[in-house]
């Protein structure tokens, strides 16, 4: 049977030549996208680090004079940055909050970023490289329920303590997979004197769904050096996450804030805004989810035009050849097995696309132009691309081959041959 | 002879309706999905109300690195540096910088917390973009140097605030503090992504926002849009930007200022450059080029295939034609005019297809969420010339080869019908 489709096809080789050409480059460019859209769902469901459900960002303000409200200078008893962290405060009273933390370019979901140098204390030799840094207070591994390598929630480890905390990631980096950080000691510079202890370990944490975890390195102040650096900063600039208590709904926000009145107020610190994180994250997705979907757009475009391709050829075929499968009824073929002829012929010119698609697969790891960051490039990775390539292929195969092979199998031998 | 092909392209089309469908279905999706590309390019460059002048457009966004020895910070420019820098110039024909915040609009005893876009700018805003206003005027000259809080705002937020567009004079609270409307313009779509707002105000009444200044007075909130007096004045600008640079660099002790490789263009912009980080156009036509080959290609076989066949049915046809005169060039145009009707009609097909998918694709074609699609941004007449264009590449990628196979060949074998081409 094989041998006898392989003939056919190469008897009719001038028109196979057009739609195998095109087989052969829409299989090659559905694999390279079945391949970027598993690594991006992959991706997509690893862990993240931190939990964003039931968290918001206030943006904070600060009064200008003339501002109805506003403190002069000479009436204040207070700091700006005690301030910021009364006002926190008040937000933590609040019944339908159940927690609020300040940090500085601690915020997910956003395009800002700090990095910093990083430095163990009790080493000799360095890694110089740039780190992701955040400084924090103690409840932002609260707000954002970050948990330990060995799942275990971060924020009753914590406590109140100041110092620092690392990811998986750094940890690996600083001391080598088998040992654990918590305890030891690092620096911003070499030369430095005053080292921050690591209070624990965090799991691996990335920026956002759909990149890879990096290293992070958290710094919990004492209160003073808090201060002093939310008033570096200004108050507008600081983070402040507050994580509302389950059920609460977005919805709830405006109603929230306008009960709270004067409280959302510290003499000329006062709460501006708030915004669920979850549309941060929304804004932030956008790029890469857009980039999926039109991928997405591109497979269904070559898949419609494999489609019509084959109806196309394929009903040609059989309109010249109603002599011949007339002349195959009249001696005898029943017509499923005519049906069933069409459909390996055209299964066949797909799997004839095999070795030359194996050999772009080769040349792309080769040159190294497929993503293995974010996912190795492993059997099962293969399997699932190269199968689901050329099975989404088949299928629209078999479906364009469906009607021409309809009409082949109604034909009457009689008018077939008549035909002739 | 026109009238002749015609006619036949109409008589081959009725003889064989399914294959004819699929040809001009499958022309029509390829069509389609290249115009869509070239739309969303051309949102991206083309002027339309308000960002009227984009051609000759040089933008600073986000562009600005300030250095010292052991740091650097990058991001937008402060106060200072736009004044030195930009507002110094005499090339150009107005400069205007900007800074957007997202803060609640709140009434006069009803404080509220939704937030809206608040656009701080200057007065060089309203010479470089065409807005026009429903009611009152922009903030003046004297409202920018004396920071007086005059605020214009958009139709729709006039019409959240108090319900008409009658709203001049009447008070609006930006973030606790209190400014009065002094203009009310149409709504700005997304797709304007330098000159999109809802509240346009002097950013000299916002302390903290023109207060903002790290690294020596240099780093701050602002970015800089420049008109030129004409596009090729685009060297001179960028020419005199590197002097009051230098000149702005030579007054710090420790830090240093620069753009990046800005100021860009709006052509520049539309291929993907951004404040920092610089798109090369062969990397950009490379990848462009590959897609809409692609989008040609795929179609183009599948319609090879096709034409071989048809034209391979009138062998006899094309023999006879070639021995009583007719030569190489006639029947190879014959056979391109013939499917030219197709890839025409599919064509047509496909360009009012593309306008339907553009509105109901937005939401992941276009760069930002909710994006309004303006008349004036879509029906350009160069879009017709474009595809057009296409459908001539897409027939003669399909046609000629066939078209060149069945004219060599010898008038005696397509007489004889000879089996060299089996289906």
């Amino acid at each position: 049977m094989i041998k006898h489709i392989l003939k056919i096809i190469w008897n009719q080789r001038r028109s196979n030549g057009w739609i195998f050409a095109e087989l052969l480059v829409v299989v090659s460019i559905l694999w390279v996208m079945t391949d970027s859209l598993l690594v991006d769902k992959y991706t997509y469901y690893s862990p993240l680090g931190f939990d964003i459900e039931d968290t918001y960002k206030v943006q904070l303000g600060i009064l200008a004079p003339g501002t109805p409200g506003y403190v002069d200078d000479s009436l204040l008893t207070t700091r700006q940055g005690e301030d910021v962290l009364r006002l926190a405060g008040l937000l933590r009273q609040a019944p339908e909050v159940e927690e609020v933390s300040i940090s500085h370019v601690g915020c997910v979901y956003t395009e800002n970023r700090s990095w910093s140098q990083l430095y163990r204390a009790d080493a000799d030799t360095f890694i110089k490289a740039n780190f992701r840094q955040s400084t924090v207070s103690p409840e932002y591994f609260t707000v954002l329920r970050m948990k330990d390598t060995e799942g275990n929630l971060l924020g009753p480890q914590i406590g109140q303590r100041t110092g620092g905390v690392i990811t998986s990631d750094l940890e690996r980096l600083f001391y080598g997979a088998d040992v654990s950080a918590r305890g030891k000691a690092v620096k911003y510079h070499p030369d430095n004197t005053d080292e921050m202890v690591i209070l624990a370990v965090s799991g691996p944490v990335r920026e956002s769904e759909y990149k890879k975890s990096i290293p992070f390195f958290y710094y919990i102040p004492s209160q003073p050096e808090m201060i002093r650096q939310i008033e570096e900063a200004q108050a507008v600039g600081i983070d402040c996450l507050v994580r509302m208590k389950s059920g609460f709904r977005p919805e709830d926000i405006e109603r929230f804030l306008q009960g709270m009145g004067e409280r959302l107020t510290v003499n000329n610190v006062y709460v501006s805004s708030v915004v669920p994180l979850s549309e941060m994250r929304t804004g932030i997705l956008k790029k890469s989810e857009d980039t999926m979907k039109k991928k997405s757009a591109l497979v269904s475009f070559m898949l419609i035009n494999v489609f019509f391709g084959i109806i196309g050829t394929f009903w040609l075929r059989t309109q010249a050849r109603q002599g011949e499968i007339g002349l195959r009824m009249a001696l005898g073929s029943n017509r499923s097995r005519i049906g069933s002829l069409m459909n390996c012929e055209g299964l066949m010119l797909l799997v004839l696309t095999v070795p030359l698609v194996l050999v772009f697969i080769l040349n792309m790891l080769y040159f190294d132009m497929l993503d293995t960051i974010r996912l190795p490039y492993t059997w099962w990775r293969f399997a699932v691309t190269f199968g689901g390539a050329y099975l989404l292929m088949a299928g629209m195969i078999s479906l364009g081959i469906w009607f021409p092979m309809y009409k082949a199998v109604r034909m009457k031998p009689a008018e077939a041959l008549h035909y002739e | 002879m026109f009238k002749q092909y015609l006619k036949q392209a109409l008589n081959m089309l009725r003889e064989n309706r399914l294959i004819s469908l699929i040809s001009i279905l499958g022309t029509a999706l390829s069509i389609a999905m290249i115009m869509v590309v070239i739309l969303v390019f051309q949102v991206q460059l083309t002027s339309f109300v308000p960002e009227v002048n984009r051609d000759r457009m040089l933008y600073v966004e986000n562009g600005t690195e300030v250095k010292a020895q052991n740091s650097w910070s990058r991001g937008n420019m402060s106060v200072e540096a736009v004044r030195e820098c930009f507002y110094s110039l005499k090339t150009p024909e107005a400069a205007c910088a900007w800074a957007t915040r997202f803060s609640p609009l709140s009434l006069p005893g009803k404080q509220m917390f939704r937030t809206y876009t608040i656009y701080y700018t200057d007065p060089g805003f309203w010479k470089i973009y065409a807005f026009s206003f429903l009611e009152g005027k922009p903030f003046s000259e004297a409202d920018f140097s004396s920071a007086i809080p005059q605020a214009v705002v958009c139709e729709s937020v006039a019409k959240q605030l108090y319900g008409t567009t009658q709203v001049v004079g009447k008070p609006v609270i930006i973030d606790r503090m209190s400014y009065t409307i002094c203009g009310v313009v149409k709504d700005v779509s997304r797709a304007a992504d330098t000159a999109y707002g809802q509240v346009w105000t002097p950013y000299t009444t916002n302390r903290v926002l023109s207060d903002m200044a790290f690294m020596e007075n240099m780093s701050g909130a602002f970015n800089v849009c420049l008109l030129a007096r004409e596009t090729s004045g685009f060297d001179a600008i960028r020419q005199e930007l590197k002097g009051q640079m230098a000149r702005y660099n030579s007054t710090k002790k420790e830090v240093q200022i620069n753009f990046f490789h800005n100021p860009i263009s709006r052509f520049d912009k539309a291929i993907g450059t951004s404040g920092q980080i610089k798109v090369e156009l062969k990397d950009y036509l490379t990848e462009m080029g590959g897609l809409l080959l692609f989008l040609l290609l795929v179609p183009a076989l599948n319609l090879m295939g096709v034409t071989q066949s048809a034209v391979q049915k009138r062998r006899s046809e094309m023999g006879i034609r070639k021995a009583f005169g007719a030569t190489y060039g006639d029947l190879v145009r014959q056979v391109l005019y013939e499917n030219g009707v197709i890839t025409l009609v599919g064509g047509v097909i496909g360009l009012l297809l593309s306008f339907l998918l553009l509105p109901l694709c937005r939401s992941f074609l276009l760069e930002k969420a909710d994006t309004v699609l303006q008349s004036d941004m879509l029906f350009k007449p160069g879009l017709f010339l474009v595809a057009l264009l296409f459908c001539l590449l897409l027939n003669l990628l399909s046609a000629g080869i066939p078209a060149l196979r069945i004219a060599r060949q010898q008038i005696a074998a397509s007489l004889k019908g000879e089996e060299s081409e089996e289906m």
